[in-house]
């Protein structure tokens, strides 16, 4: 019986130094994109490094969330929401940093991940439910063919040729041009009848998906269910393999993994794995290429 | 072990300040033209309207000529993502101590500077006899059966120059 405690008792360390870990490099390497948040994220990991104990410490994390509310107050016009999300995280974080045990803190990370993971779902839901342009498929008909992150997926998944990509990203240029100089001319996207099937299969699927998921975590349906860790981890890396925001999809692995944390099973594991795939696509498709 | 009742509330009080921030984003959404895509309201992708897809003119009439000023600055950005009257007088102010070069002008387009310059002649906006400075905001439209696309103008703005109008 005491060893199964002292494994658990080291489980939960060793996992709340996994969740601190990933959480300073998200901030270090997908943080706010300010000088001063980014001395302060990189002064920290290497503190970290040099002296691992004060990753746990109160000392250490309060300094970022300091550094990050100007930040925030300073850009709140132009910074993403997942930047937003970023902020609420290391406000979590750093409060739970002063909590001494680390079951508690794993308890308390966890219920934060889970309501935070379904407000961004049930928020992006709601959005796309009011938006005048989602649900008819115009969001993603018009991105497919004008916005580069899609290219390859467009000319993979319709008959949209590449020629046809590169006309629009240059009709878009000219028509950003004629704005004001002369009178608001009308301009033709190429492509626009191919691309309808691939639109409104990624309009419905990511819509249908995202509703799916902020269900299940709501009420936590299914929590120890590998089914349902997969449907969320399929969602990271399939959302985030066409449309790479990279620091969501950090973000969301570390939520996972709170999220699952106090569990006695592997899923935290899986999220710690898909966090690791994110970094090694990041690195070898996006800035490689 | 038991955790302080402080921490207990933590997930419910930071999930109650993003639905804070959610709810406000949407309210500017239909009152101020705010962006779905900014400010924490979780709508990327959720809209065409993002600030990528908005633009925005800025129209100096001249005695005699119109000129369209180009400007990158942030608040430029700011103006993109919520064009308010506030933010489009704070607009304005930073425009009007901005330089131009008037021998620079290209197919009616202009550069807005910063700074004044020693090797040409350059004039701060805000003493030059404009008649209007606007600024106009538009949206891209969409027709979603043809694919045809125009930027529509939302809105429009008048700065006020209080040194000009003495001149």
């Amino acid at each position: 019986m005491n060893q199964v405690v002292i494994h658990n008792s080291d489980q939960s360390h060793s996992r709340r130094l996994q969740v601190l870990g990933a959480t300073l490099a998200l901030c270090a390497f997908h943080g706010f994109a300010d000088e001063f948040f980014g001395a302060i994220a990189t002064t920290a990991i290497v503190i970290a490094l040099l002296f691992p104990s004060f990753l746990t410490s109160p000392k250490f994390w309060l300094p970022i969330l300091v550094a990050s509310i100007p930040t925030v107050a300073l850009y709140w016009y132009t910074i993403d929401n997942h930047k937003y999300l970023l902020f609420y995280w290391v406000i979590v974080v750093s409060l739970c940093s002063l909590i001494k045990e680390d079951s508690s803190f794993l308890k308390i990370t966890g219920e934060s991940a889970r309501l935070l993971m379904f407000l961004t779902m049930a928020a992006a839901v709601l959005q796309k439910t009011i938006s005048d342009s989602y649900l008819n498929s115009e969001m993603f008909s018009y991105f497919l063919l004008t916005d580069d992150r899609f290219f390859f997926w467009s000319s993979l998944l319709s008959c949209v040729t590449q020629q046809d990509l590169i006309y629009n990203s240059e009709l878009l240029k000219e028509a950003g041009r004629a704005v004001g100089v002369a009178q608001t001319p009308e301009f033709q996207l190429r492509g626009w009848e191919c691309i309808q099937p691939v639109a409104h299969t990624f309009t419905w699927l990511n819509y249908l998906d995202q509703a799916l998921l902020a269900l299940l975590v709501a009420f936590r349906l299914f929590d120890q269910s590998i089914i349902k860790h997969a449907m969320i981890i399929i969602f990271i890396i399939g959302t985030y393999l066409i449309a790479p925001v990279y620091g969501f999809g950090w973000t969301l692995c570390i939520f996972g993994m709170c999220y699952t944390a106090n569990q006695d099973n592997k899923i935290f594991n899986f999220y710690l794995f898909t966090l690791i795939v994110l970094c090694v696509y990041e690195v070898f498709f996006w800035r490689l290429s | 072990m038991t955790t302080n009742r402080t921490f207990k509330i933590l997930p419910v009080t930071v999930f109650l300040l993003g639905s804070l921030v959610v709810a406000s984003q949407i309210y500017h959404q239909a009152h101020s033209h705010l962006t779905p895509w900014k400010v924490g309201g979780m709508g990327m992708f959720a809209s065409l309207d993002s600030p990528a897809h908005r633009e925005v003119s800025i129209e100096l009439q001249l005695p005699g000529r119109i000129l369209f000023l180009k400007d990158m600055g942030q608040s430029v950005v700011k103006f993109k993502t919520i064009p308010r009257d506030n933010f489009a007088e704070q607009f304005c102010r930073d425009l009007l101590g901005r330089y131009i070069n008037l021998s620079e002008i290209r197919y009616k387009q202009a550069r807005l500077y910063n700074k004044p310059s020693q090797l040409e002649r350059r004039s701060i906006l805000n003493s030059m006899p404009f008649e209007h400075l606007t600024l106009r905001f538009y949206k891209t439209r969409v027709d979603t059966s043809t694919g045809r696309f125009a930027y529509q103008q939302a809105s429009e703005y008048e700065c006020k120059n209080e040194s000009s109008r003495d001149t």
